[in-house]
């Protein structure tokens, strides 16, 4: 295989685990009722994907998780919820990367920076839907306090998986592909 | 592994959502609180929560169908609804202003309001 085609290949496995996390976490309830929000657990392949192939990639496989999650389960209220969400906490965990490349904050906090703005861009899309902003002041800061231990818990998996990866990919041909980090 | 960039962005996570929780949790109402129930962001109907102890109902027509909120010892919850996760029939009861039920598919808030709102430091001055 191309190095071209095994991307492509390795993308393509990372959006179905993420639409199959995506999917699980559609039948979890959330203990504290927050309208329409996800804990975000899919950030967890998000954030691998940023780590292995950079920005783009993972912008690519959080926006096609949504969609193809959109045709699975959820209605219109819940696509326009997780698309933006996913599209802010990419964004966020982009830019907070960079941050993790010049060693100046831990991937953790990538991770608890993503959980965060994708509870942000949730409830504020929320609040649009029903054109009530007292929702904002109403449930961010629960939001913004179960985004701790959501980034804390993506954080870890989404290290440990790369751990796995590397260390498991390197009998094929395919590591040359992944980015060092 | 942690640098101090860490712990500042983690203690200003952390603090935002705890002030936020106190705020609210010390809201305390000094008049009367009010039921204000709105669909699509437009105000459908107030009810005062101190004349409710009947047993008071009322049903909303939202967007996808009806839902019914009931009013009764001075709190509030949402009976029944035309909505796919009934997380707004979850929530349970509310009783203190600031509290709220909101369905998202059917576009209803219900939310207690009061006249006058003012933070718990006002009484010990």
């Amino acid at each position: 295989m191309s190095g071209q085609t095994t991307k492509l290949v390795y993308l393509a496995l990372l959006i179905t685990f993420a639409v199959v996390i995506h999917t699980i976490e559609s039948f979890l309830v959330i203990p504290i009722p927050v309208p329409g929000a996800k804990l975000g657990l899919a950030n967890i392949i998000t954030l691998l994907a940023l780590m292995l192939y950079g920005f783009r990639s993972s912008m690519v496989v959080s926006v096609m998780r949504t969609l193809i999650g959109f045709l699975i389960v959820g209605n219109l209220i819940s696509f326009s919820l997780s698309l933006s969400g996913a599209v802010f906490s990419t964004a966020v965990m982009g830019a907070a990367f960079i941050l993790y490349k010049k060693k100046w904050i831990s991937i953790l906090t990538v991770s608890v920076l993503g959980a965060a703005s994708h509870n942000v861009a949730q409830i504020v899309i929320a609040s649009f839907v029903v054109s009530q902003f007292h929702l904002i002041t109403f449930y961010l800061p629960i939001l913004l306090l179960l985004a701790v231990p959501t980034g804390v818990f993506t954080g870890l998996s989404a290290m440990y998986l790369y751990k796995v990866i590397l260390k498991n990919v390197t009998v094929s041909h395919s590591l040359s592909e992944f980015r060092k980090i | 592994m942690f640098s101090r960039y860490d712990f500042i962005i983690w203690i200003v996570i952390v603090s935002l959502a705890i002030g936020g929780i106190y705020y609210h949790q010390n809201l305390v109402s000094m008049g009367e609180n009010l039921v204000e129930i709105s669909v699509n962001g437009q105000e459908y109907e107030v009810i005062p929560l101190t004349d409710s102890n009947g047993n008071l109902r009322r049903e909303i027509e939202g967007v996808n169908g009806l839902t019914v909120v009931e009013i009764r010892d001075q709190r509030v919850r949402v009976i029944s609804s035309a909505c796919p996760d009934k997380l707004c029939i979850h929530s349970g009861w509310i009783d203190r202003p600031g509290q709220m039920l909101v369905c998202l598919p059917n576009r209803v808030v219900v939310k207690i309001v009061s006249d006058e709102q003012q933070d718990i430091d006002f009484f010990t001055n």
